[in-house]
């Protein structure tokens, strides 16, 4: 072993504690913490042994898993052999969530063709990343471990399939802490008819404390849990029931000297804070018609669009970690709600101009250099013909195996290309990146060591990668 | 890791002589060091966990005498690559790398030990041996200093707490103020705070006798069931949904009732204990003894179409095994189901052998059955009733002349007489009723035992998929003194969980018992009492609590009475900075501990305290409000319907309990899903909490209420009414300052509003609605001080 990398290597959390100069965000952030975890909460405070290329990331998720063969997965020989069983060598052992019998290979009707000075391939149906093909860096060669939507989604978000450990945004907040004292570290949007399959555990702090966790911007009521003011009460006269229960509670101090009730005062006046910044943030009337075109948003709706553009203006304000979750991408052609002739091309409609557009809107206002985005979907899709209960809508069982991701931002390195599929889109052959590796990769780039990054509980020390990952080099800038 | 280093770092030059060389060198002149005596110790205390047989780090073991040869040249210490790491001033390269540097005259024994040729005796070849760790050591009661051990008890815990403050330099805090005292022993007794009677009632009489009296009378109540039920719900990862993806309703509320009764009748821990892990092994397992064991059933179902029923069966399993490990055990075991425990004794082996005892039930990962059906009497009656009729009604059926066809045909044919055409129809009509009877009826889910035995394996890598050794039902052998084997079942295993043969449960359940009061257990580390857990505080009181709770037959009722009757738990709970800074977790009890009410007893107090609290016990579960939206049902239609009536205003324990989606103010305040076991909750303080008490329509509800009261109730003046209402939510009488505070701000809102305060009309409401706001989230209400 290279004796520098293993010293690299064995400067923990501890060492650099004890050097790191303690950034901005650390005092919102210890004082969001109780007085209890208050040692860990010298533990999330902002410390980077590794120089950070992104401040912060938005992750935006397309549950129900996009059919990276019909998007940027070309293969040739599908068409080639549409309609024939596909080889025993490829399906032996294999276990399905729906396809029952020997299953048959369908071939993508979209063209492709290359992109930008990349030559990124892109189907027809995404017209918008082949516009900036050359901002994006892909990888073919994704694969996961879950072949069902809730574990699959449990495994990208937390790196474990089951419910229980903290997402990534929680691992965030608690890493690097707050960058804004007036919004949470970690903001979550779901557009799409349902929620995504995980619900809530997708965004909880799991073992970490409750601080952490996702904070779920609504688009409907309240953007935030409770920020309105009750009918009849007035900001003015909010003010003043809060100054008098400052008052009171500074009196509460001085008899107690109990920290915690510094705390709580503080906590008041945060939010008091954010009945003002968070609807400032929601408000999409504020952003130019040319914008609003840009993303198709439309003020006032529930669409993906609209959280893209809400997602920029948080970006801009410095929330670390921005989720979005688009339900409906899950292909299996039981019938038009669902294939891949009329409701794939339907999903793209609704998701790929606006992705598009917030990556280039980032690059314009020179946040894309320090924020990393991430787009895809918990698995991919079968090279193969669903035909449940013999339907003859065309569409795609979920496939752990193999599935794109795009990236772009703060690191990346822009018109790379990473990783290939087998002839039929079965299998990576070249290449392969894990879950855990692409959790290691990012958080890399946000500075922190997926190794280092670490909390204890039940007795041991767990970490978002568990006891895999590594940095693919190969993607960074 | 590190001995890799160490090992890399030989590679680069600092290579060890061949050991046998080492043997021939001649022994330094001072005086000898001994192997066994000197040096072992130091190897065993500080190197062997990561260097030893468990870690192995870098391929180093400081157990093994060829092993250590590789960082060790007999007789020259100065080329010894021990010596240089244990002496290293760069934080990297120092070892050991947890925990602080060597003792100087450890280093010392070892460099004279190297230089006198690292003699290693044979018989020590492979000398580590684990010391013995305290927790799987006999309780013994601890021998009290004289007059002490005559003591009551509550005087003889504190003499063991005073023991341990006296050493590090403090003295205990003044009592606790009456009022704060007995809000702090009601709250913490039954989740709600004194009435206002009450209150004055020990005003008038504050003595030992009087708080005695208040004592008892908060443990005989239900209210103090209710407490402890909710205390336990937690640690059961009790829930009204299955969990997984679809998360669908389940019933099992009954259980939920069964641990209010058995707190109710102060049900001995060791009976408590026995029926919710075998209660249907019991020999004349009764109804309630069955329904029991829905606490083994908390566990989560998949229904989604597709899924492996082993594999989320295998996934109940581990729960049962881990829940009661981590509740009776406090021990990590769930790190064994992959490999051996890395750090305890317990090998994966042994995780199977105990998992075997939950092998084998005839529960699956993805159906809720088996259930226990229990109708109400009425329901019964009316169940026979409705199916003699209907077995009548076949019957007449049967001998009408006319052909039929289906008993349950959609038309009824033509060429039916008209006699039997009625019958027809009122059997359809009766059979609906019947249906629609038995889905009213309450279910619950229980466990039962497979006729034939399942065969268990070891899950290489624990995956059920991959099946290694065949084991049988078996203990640790830490923890078994007698044959590993026997408790042959569950039942029997059950009955050991509480056996004098455990060490550790009656340690485990007494720290925790303790920690509900304190905040803080005596074991920090609620569930883990292994090698990486927290060592006890104080060892002798951990000890001696366990002795009483099993002595006095696992009377838990009696174990809290001590507890609160001691005048550790009745010091005030301020703080000073000198006692902040020298013991800030107040681990040392020289103050009572202050501590941020759980959400379900915050929103008690509120309901409390504007009198709208609905007091009734037991039932399903209950959906007060919560916005539109924040219950996303995925995969289902099913909704959350706000209560309007009084079930609304029940108890927070009743709160229906989505797992994917808990209740949405419990969410904020740091409540757990519930699908795996929580024994500590988080108790931050957030925004977000506070967006939640000032503006939650659920909590203004209350505020609306508590000022309406402070008007009907406080007397004509202003003074008087903002007095009564700062007494309902905090106990005590405000301060005139604090006073002052009110009635200014009442003033300006009465003035904003338009109010005059002669009537009481809606502006003036209004106005006294934001007072009780304000006192809602005043600091003093929110945590029990």
């Amino acid at each position: 072993m290279d004796p520098v990398s293993e010293r690299t290597r064995r400067l923990t959390r501890r060492h650099f504690l004890g050097d790191a100069v303690l950034g901005a965000g650390s005092f919102a952030l210890a004082s969001l913490l109780a007085r209890e975890s208050s040692a860990q909460a010298a533990l999330g405070m902002p410390a980077k042994p590794l120089a950070a290329r992104a401040k912060r990331i938005i992750f935006l998720h397309m549950a129900g898993a996009p059919s990276q063969l019909d998007l940027f997965d070309p293969k040739p020989k599908l068409a080639e052999l549409d309609g024939q069983p596909i080889p025993e060598s490829f399906t032996q052992g294999e276990r399905f969530a729906f396809i029952k019998g020997t299953p048959l290979i369908l071939k993508s009707p979209y063209r492709f063709a290359r992109h930008g000075q990349a030559g990124h391939e892109f189907s027809e149906l995404c017209p918008n990343f082949a516009r900036i093909a050359d901002r994006l860096t892909v990888v073919r060669s994704m694969h996961t471990t879950q072949f069902n939507h809730a574990p699959a989604q449990m495994f990208l978000t937390s790196g474990h399939e089951r419910i229980g450990r903290p997402s990534f945004g929680a691992w965030l907040s608690y890493g690097l802490g707050a960058l804004n004292q007036d919004l949470p570290a970690f903001v979550v949007l779901t557009s799409g008819q349902y929620g995504p399959d995980g619900g809530a555990s997708l965004w909880s702090s799991g073992f970490l404390p409750g601080v952490h966790q996702g904070v779920r911007l609504r688009s409907s009521g309240d953007p935030v849990l409770f920020l309105s003011n009750p009918p009849g009460m007035d900001a003015l006269s909010r003010r003043r029931s809060l100054d008098a229960l400052a008052q009171l509670n500074q009196m509460q101090f001085a008899q107690r000297q109990d920290p915690e009730i510094e705390t709580r005062i503080a906590q008041y006046e945060m939010a008091f804070r954010m009945q003002s910044s968070v609807p400032e943030l929601a408000d999409l009337s504020q952003e130019s018609a040319a914008t609003l075109e840009a993303y198709g948003a439309e003020p006032g709706k529930q669409s993906f669009a609209n959280n893209c553009l809400l997602a920029r203006r948080m970006l801009e304000r410095d929330v670390r970690f921005v989720q979005l979750y688009h339900w409906g991408w899950d292909s299996h052609g039981t019938g038009t709600g669902d294939d891949i002739v009329h409701s794939l091309p339907e999903r793209c409609r609704e998701c790929e101009k606006p992705s598009a557009a917030l990556i280039e809107d980032l690059a314009q206002r020179g946040l894309l250099d320090d924020t990393l985005v991430v787009w895809g979907g918990e698995f991919g899709r079968t090279p193969m013909n669903e035909r449940r209960n013999g339907s003859t809508f065309l569409g795609r069982d979920h496939h752990p195996h193999a599935f794109t991701m795009l990236l772009a931002g703060g690191g990346f390195a822009p018109g790379v290309r990473l990783g290939e599929t087998d002839e039929l889109g079965y299998r990576v052959v070249k290449d392969p990146v894990s879950v855990h590796d692409l959790h290691a990769t990012l958080l890399h780039l946000l500075g922190l060591d997926h190794k280092r990054l670490t909390y204890r509980s039940q007795g041991r020390d767990f970490r978002l990668t568990d006891v895999a990952g590594e940095v693919v080099r190969p993607l960074l800038a | 890791m590190l001995a890799c280093g160490l090992l890399c770092a030989a590679g680069l030059g600092l290579s060890t002589p061949e050991p046998q060389d080492a043997q021939q060198r001649p022994s330094t002149q001072l005086a000898s060091v001994d192997f066994a005596r000197d040096v072992k110790p130091i190897l065993d205390g500080r190197c062997i966990e990561c260097h030893g047989p468990r870690k192995r780090k870098g391929d180093l073991r400081l157990d093994q005498r060829l092993s250590t040869l590789a960082v060790v040249a007999p007789g020259d210490s100065a080329r010894s690559l021990l010596l240089e790491r244990v002496l290293s001033t760069d934080s990297m390269e120092r070892m050991p790398q947890a925990g602080p540097a060597l003792e100087p005259q450890q280093i010392e024994t070892l460099r004279r030990w190297i230089d006198a040729g690292a003699d290693w005796p044979a018989e020590l070849e492979n000398a580590f041996v684990a010391p013995a760790h305290w927790s799987y050591a006999p309780i013994v009661r601890p021998q009290l200093p004289g007059d002490v051990a005559l003591f009551p008890p509550s005087e003889a815990l504190d003499a063991l707490v005073a023991a341990q403050r006296d050493k590090h330099g403090l003295s205990a805090s003044p009592p606790a103020d009456p009022v704060t005292l007995l809000r702090r022993v009601s709250l913490d007794l039954t989740g709600l705070p004194p009435t206002l009677a009450r209150v004055d009632a020990f005003l008038a009489d504050p003595t030992e006798t009087a708080y005695e009296l208040v004592v008892d009378g908060l443990l005989a109540s239900p209210q103090y069931a209710e407490r402890m039920t909710q205390w336990w719900l937690d640690l059961a990862r009790f829930a009204d949904t299955n969990g997984y993806e679809k998360d669908a309703r389940r019933s099992n509320w009954p259980w939920r009732d069964w641990v209010i009764d058995a707190f109710t009748a102060n049900m001995p821990f060791d009976q408590f204990t026995l029926r919710q892990i075998a209660g249907d092994l019991l020999p004349s397992a009764t109804l309630e003894d069955r329904i029991a064991t829905g606490f083994c059933r908390n566990t989560l179902v998949n229904e989604e179409g597709g899924t492996d029923a082993e594999e989320f069966r295998s996934a109940a399993v581990v729960d049962r095994t881990n829940t009661v490990s981590t509740i009776w055990l406090a021990s990590t075991l769930a790190c064994a189901q992959c490999h051996d425990h890395k750090f305890d004794p317990f090998s994966q082996k042994e995780y199977f052998e105990l998992y075997a005892y939950f092998d084998n039930t005839t529960d699956t990962g993805n159906v809720l059955e088996p259930l226990l059906r229990l109708p109400t009497s009425e329901q019964a009656r009316q169940e026979a009733e409705l199916a003699a009729r209907t077995a009548d009604l076949r019957r007449q059926l049967a001998q009408c002349p006319a052909p039929r066809s289906l008993v349950h045909a959609q038309l009824v044919p033509a060429r039916y007489t008209p006699q039997a055409q009625l019958l027809e129809e009122e059997l359809q009509q009766r059979d609906a009723e019947l249906a629609a009877l038995r889905g009213h009826v309450a279910t619950t889910l229980v466990l039962e035992e497979r006729a034939q035995r399942r065969q268990t394996h070891v899950h290489l890598k624990g995956s059920h998929l991959s099946p290694g050794d065949e084991v049988q039902p078996g203990l640790p052998a830490v923890l078994s003194a007698k044959d590993p084997h026997d408790p042959a079942d569950r039942l029997a295993f059950a009955r050991w969980l509480t056996s004098k043969d455990n060490p550790l449960t009656a340690r485990v359940i007494a720290n925790r018992l303790w920690a509900r009061l304190f905040g803080r257990g005596l074991v920090a580390s609620l569930d883990d009492f292994g090698t990486r857990g927290d060592a006890p505080s104080h060892p002798e009181l951990l000890d001696w609590l366990a002795c009483a709770l099993v002595d006095s037959g696992w009377d838990v009722r009696a174990f809290q009475k001590t507890i609160v009757m001691s005048a550790t738990y009745r010091q005030s709970s301020h703080v000073h900075s000198d006692l902040l800074e020298r013991d800030p977790s107040n681990v040392w009890l020289a103050r009572g501990p202050r501590l941020r009410l759980e959400i379900e007893t915050l929103r008690d107090v509120a309901l409390f305290a504007a009198g709208l609290l609905n007091p009734q016990l037991k039932g399903p579960s209950v959906m007060p409000y919560q916005p539109d939206g924040v219950w996303a049902p995925v995969y289902s239609n099913d909704q959350w319907s706000n209560a309007t009536d009084a079930e609304r205003y029940r108890r927070g324990l009743y709160v229906f309990w989505r797992r994917s989606s808990p209740y949405a103010t419990f969410t904020l305040f740091d409540a757990p899903s519930r699908e795996l076991s929580c024994t500590v909750r988080a108790r931050t303080n957030t925004p977000l909490q506070a967006l939640a008490l000032l503006n939650d329509p659920a909590f203004v509800e209350c505020a609306a209420a508590l000022g309406k009261r402070a008007l009907a109730e406080g007397g004509e003046q202003d003074a008087a009414r903002a007095a009564h209402l700062f007494r309902l939510a905090t106990a005590r009488e405000p301060r005139a300052q604090e006073l002052d505070v009110l009635l200014d701000l009442l003033a300006i809102e009465r003035e904003q509003r338009g109010g005059a305060g002669g009537e009481i009309d809606s502006a003036e409401q209004a106005a006294w609605t934001t007072l009780a706001n304000v006192v809602l989230n005043l600091d003093e209400t929110v945590m029990r001080n």
